[in-house]
């Protein structure tokens, strides 16, 4: 039996105005090499200087992994020469902002932590374009921009778990709000690296890059291992390199080394002191710390009774949880509420092509519409229609309803009238329907709420039909 | 005192007040040093902005006019060693590699001077990178050693060191990562600093070895590398390695008895014997006062130097590896790809004793010689504690500031190794972050000038400065002055 | 200490110096010299080569931090004016291809 082993990289882009040891605003709007300055440059007998804000955000959100926080961390250099790395090294750390810490995940075998070994503070490189003319260009706008390095222990153990890892890892992220980690934007960028083994032992591990969405993570990953199998079973042995992602081609092609082999000669780096922190910044920033998304999800499912599909859904966005929430505090029930929101709601923004701050329809508009399907003024339909046409206008319900008179007819004589004309006009089906074709039954529903307009309630409707057809 | 004696021998003290008595403008002292450049041709400078300058000169001229008199160094002409940035001139650290870049920004010590009334007359010659003892490995040339035209003024603020001694400027900063200030000092008979590491911001120093670095004046007279020296220093939110220590101010004159230690330098064989009888004579006149001087036990001058150069180029490589030819700088001409273009753009740009820097540095931060870069610290840490050990017990350690006097040109150049040794006896205060300061102390039979090591606790330049002012009611030589 | 002239050139590559035939062997000696002044100034002293030696002791014990507000540096033409190479505000640099390793 082959066992997979993977461990993952992720580099998060801090969420600050300013980059990591300079002045010049992370933006990425205007023309190239526009938020330039001679630090982010190196230009001869500049200095570095650390960007508070980034440091705090680091420190949030290894709170929120649980980690270890160093009290003194190390600024490090990490040399090689690059276009788009303008002082030939990078300022890294060599004794990380903190070390340890977990993920929880919910595998199909239940909970499952993913260990971190370390979180760490350092500064992204510009941009390299590439042209057919064989000339390549650089912007430096990215220059400098702080970064976490977030990296896991290789506990993770196949494709499903690594997305379910990285899915997490995001929502906590975005929950202690120490980055938007916007994938298609690079400021959530994974590596995952694979190795495959018979034994106990750890195999070669091969690195791979150029992963720009969680689809794309799970199919490398399930590509690479299924490779590295083969080679296995051919004899062969797998070669520790680093692969590229082709999304096209769907398969992972290896890469040219930048250096044949690495020497990344780091050592601390002189221009900083080391990083102090005192108890009171990290008490500071665990204020920040919100409902985390495993505490939320296990709680919504306790609390609210719903389904743990629709509970990850929740927590995918504390937006949309808070809403949810929102909702069902004014009145709804968890079962309607969770239904319309992530059924009728999330897919009517997805056909639109909208975010979830777009719609104007309140919580309270939930409970509304809940309290007319419970006296019997509408229908379950009649609601589901409503919650349409108002989600981006954000309209009164009642309101609506009188309007477009859409009240429920529960006038037992307009039904049994529209019943009666119903199995006259298909007298064809009524005698199948009585030879045994049950089916038919939905059909002759459907025909009496089309002449009632869709407003007849089903309940009386249904009773109807059966006592009349069975009368018969 | 005339004009002309007041312009060559007075204090920065001296000269504000005669610019305020009206005895002389700024423009005519501006033109003075600027003509004495000129005229004494010893390289000492590799860019004047001799218009800028008088513009400068003039506009000083007419706040003097309105009584309008700020600043600590009012008026003064200054010079700037070739590796401190001033926005829009060029910032070259005597390479080719960086012949043609163009500083974007001002270093916090040219804003300081600056802000205080100092007028620039340029920049001065080097040893390129600021590698080296003699300013024999600048792109411009040799400069000259003022008190003989054949030897070499020292490094690698040879410019800076010789402009002060010629009287070609009132001073001049330099930096010394390895006694880059004092060694040129001592060869050039004027007084030289490195401060405590941390007192002076680096923020626009093209980096060396970033924590051996340090900016510092090149005077006439300990009063005005002190006067200097309560300009520029100070913690800079630019450099976060900077110290927020208070700020230095001037001290009084009060004297007092000094408990002075000796290092056992002084009995070193390779002492050239003249800088002993020199020394040894001026100890005697400071034991006459009833200052305590001990001989102590201090000998890191022979190991100090494979250790400053394990750890300097090491930091070095890493600091020199944003010369590329891709955002500033030499590029090659032709090449093939990019590590073609980056191979030939350094290898052309660099002169050789860089090049062999970088290439140690490199060999040494290598993986496989970890150990060989984190045991540099372990010596470093040893010297810092067996100073701070020292320091308990005197105010003031001294030792010569160079074994021998100036050398010939091309006597060393060629033997790298002999070249470092010049660095034996100041880099010991660069591994330890003390401050030292170098002051003039006699002359060899040949007329050559003879430096004296000043050295004492970190972050306490007062001590330092009352022991350098009073050393120099000693004698006369801080007021000698080369031929012309 | 003997120092292999595969390492020099190793080095030279690493830190992307071209170097001739005849630098590698006056580098190479050199190198080995002051590597050997090295080891022997320890040994006297007593030191061992020890990796692990902690030195990144600082005698400071607070980090200035930087507040994160923007600081604009506007003449970014100076900047780009520096360049060997520039096209349309970029700065050019040859593709790399084949042979850099």
């Amino acid at each position: 039996m082959y066992k997979a082993t993977i461990g993952i990289e992720v580099h998060a882009q801090i969420k600050t105005k300013t980059k990591m040891f300079c002045g010049c605003k992370v933006e990425f709007l205007g023309k190239p090499n526009m938020n330039i300055c001679p630090v982010c440059m190196g230009e001869p007998g500049i200095l570095p200087r650390i960007n508070g804000r980034a440091v705090k955000l680091a420190v949030r959100t290894a709170l929120a992994l649980h980690a270890k926080i160093n009290m003194r961390s190390i600024f490090a250099r990490k040399n090689y020469f690059y276009p788009d790395l303008p002082k030939g090294y990078q300022i890294t750390q060599s004794i990380p902002l903190a070390e340890g810490g977990y993920v929880e995940i919910y595998t199909e075998n239940g909970k499952k932590k993913i260990a971190i070994t370390r979180l760490h503070i350092e500064e992204d490189a510009g941009k390299l374009f590439h042209t057919a003319e064989g000339h390549s260009f650089v912007d430096f706008n990215r220059s400098g921009v702080p970064l976490m390095e977030i990296v896991s222990e290789p506990v993770i153990e196949n494709e499903k778990e690594a997305v379910a890892y990285l899915r997490r890892l995001r929502q906590i992220l975005r929950y202690v709000e120490s980055s938007d980690a916007d994938m298609e934007k690079g400021q959530f960028r994974c590596e995952p690296n694979i190795s495959v083994s018979k034994e106990e032992k750890r195999g070669i591990k091969t690195e791979v890059k150029n992963l720009n969405s969680l689809k794309a993570v799970e199919r490398a990953i399930k590509y690479e291992i299924s490779r590295q199998k083969e080679v296995i079973e051919d004899g062969g042995t797998v070669i520790q390199q680093t692969m590229l992602w082709d999304e096209k081609k769907q398969m992972a092609i290896p890469m040219r080394e930048k250096e044949g082999v690495a020497e990344y000669r780091y050592f601390k780096e002189p221009d900083l002191i080391p990083l102090f922190l005192h108890d009171e910044d990290i008490d500071e920033q665990r204020k920040y710390i919100p409902e985390l998304p495993n505490e939320k999800f296990d709680r919504l499912i306790v609390q609210y009774g719903i389904k743990k599909e629709e509970a990850e859904i929740l927590v995918d966005s504390p937006d949309i949880a808070s809403y949810f929430e929102k909702s069902v505090g004014s009145g709804c029930s968890p079962k309607y509420a969770i239904g319309w929101i992530t059924t009728d709601i999330l897919g009517e923004l997805n056909k639109a092509g909208k975010k979830f701050s777009h719609i104007k329809i309140k919580p309270s508009h939930l409970a509304d519409l809940n309290k007319l399907i419970d006296n019997k003024t509408i229908n379950m339909n009649i609601a589901k229609k409503i919650l349409h046409s108002i989600i981006f206008t954000g309209e009164s319900v009642i309101d609506y309803v009188k309007v477009n008179n859409l009240a429920q007819v529960t006038d037992e004589n307009a039904i049994e009238n529209a019943v009666k004309e119903v199995i006259e006009e298909n007298v064809k089906e009524v005698e199948r329907y009585m030879n045994g074709e049950e089916k038919l039954f939905g059909f002759f529903v459907g025909q009496v709420m089309k002449k009632m307009k869709g407003k007849a309630n089903p309940g009386v409707v249904n009773k109807m039909l059966k006592d009349i057809l069975n009368r018969r | 005192m005339n004009n002309k004696e007041l312009l060559l021998n007075a204090t920065i003290e001296e000269i504000i007040t005669a610019l305020k008595g009206g005895e002389i403008s700024v423009e005519e002292m501006v033109r003075f040093f600027i003509e004495r450049i000129k005229k004494n041709n010893l390289n000492t400078f590799v860019e004047i902005y001799e218009d800028e300058a008088i513009e400068r000169a003039r506009e000083a001229d007419r706040k003097l006019a309105t009584g309008n008199v700020h600043g600590t160094l009012f008026g003064i002409p200054f010079a700037l060693k070739d590796n401190i940035a001033v926005k829009g001139h060029k910032l070259t650290c005597a390479s080719r590699m960086l012949l043609d870049y163009t500083a974007t920004y001002d270093s916090t010590v040219y804003k300081r001077i600056e802000s205080e009334g100092g007028i620039l007359i340029g920049r001065t010659n080097m040893d390129e990178f600021a590698m080296g003892s003699s300013t024999e490995t600048s792109f411009y040339g040799n400069t000259l050693n003022p008190w003989d035209r054949s030897r070499v003024p020292g490094g690698s603020s040879g410019g800076s060191a010789a402009a002060v001694a010629a009287r070609e400027v009132v001073f001049a900063l330099g930096s010394d990562t390895g006694g880059s200030i004092r060694q040129p000092a001592a060869l050039c008979g004027v007084t030289g600093l490195k401060p405590t590491y941390g007192r002076v911001s680096r923020y626009g120093l093209v980096a060396f070895a970033s924590s051996l670095d340090q900016i510092g004046p090149i005077c006439r007279s300990a009063e005005d590398a002190e006067r200097v020296f309560t300009v520029i220093n100070g913690f800079d939110e630019r450099d976060t390695t900077s110290k927020e220590v208070e700020k230095y101010n001037l001290t009084d004159n009060t004297t007092r008895q000094f408990k002075v230690a000796v290092s056992n330098d002084l009995n070193d064989t390779h002492l050239n014997p003249d800088i002993k009888l020199n020394l040894l004579n001026l100890l005697n006149d400071i034991k006459a006062d009833g200052n305590i001087v001990e001989e102590i036990d201090f000998d890191f001058s022979k190991y100090s130097v494979p250790v400053y150069q394990i750890l300097s180029c090491s930091e070095a490589s890493s600091n020199l590896a944003r010369y590329d030819g891709i955002r500033y700088g030499y590029r090659a001409e032709k090449y093939d790809s990019l590590f073609d273009m980056y191979k030939k753009t350094r290898g052309e740009g660099f002169g050789e004793e860089v090049k062999r820097r970088i290439l140690f540095g490199t060999y040494i931060l290598m993986a496989k010689n970890s150990a060989l870069y984190a045991s540099s610290f372990k010596v470093a840490r040893l010297i810092r504690n067996k100073l701070k050990e020292t320091f308990t017990k005197y105010d003031i350690l001294i030792t010569p500031t160079t074994f021998n006097t100036a050398f010939k040109f091309g006597e060393k150049i060629d033997d790298p190794i002999q070249m470092h040794h010049s660095d034996a006896l100041t880099s010991v205060c660069n591994l330890s972050g003390n401050p030292g300061l170098s002051i003039p102390a006699g002359f060899s039979r040949d007329g050559l000038p003879v430096g004296l090591q000043i050295i004492t606790k970190r972050f306490d330049e007062k001590t330092m400065f009352r022991f350098a002012k009073y050393v120099q009611t000693k004698s006369d030589w801080h007021r000698a002055l080369p031929e012309e | 200490m003997r120092i292999e002239k595969e390492d020099i050139k190793k080095a030279a590559e690493i830190a992307k110096i071209h170097l001739s035939e005849e630098e590698i062997e006056s580098y190479k000696k050199n190198l080995e010299d002051m590597t050997q002044e090295f080891l022997d100034a320890l040994e006297s002293l007593g030191i061992n080569l020890d990796e692990n030696f902690d030195f990144t002791k600082s005698s400071s014990k607070r980090t200035v931090l930087r507040d994160d507000e923007p600081e604009i540096f506007e003449k970014t033409e100076m900047i780009i004016k520096n360049a060997p190479l520039v096209k349309d505000g970029l700065f050019s640099v040859p593709t790399i291809i084949k042979g850099d390793k």
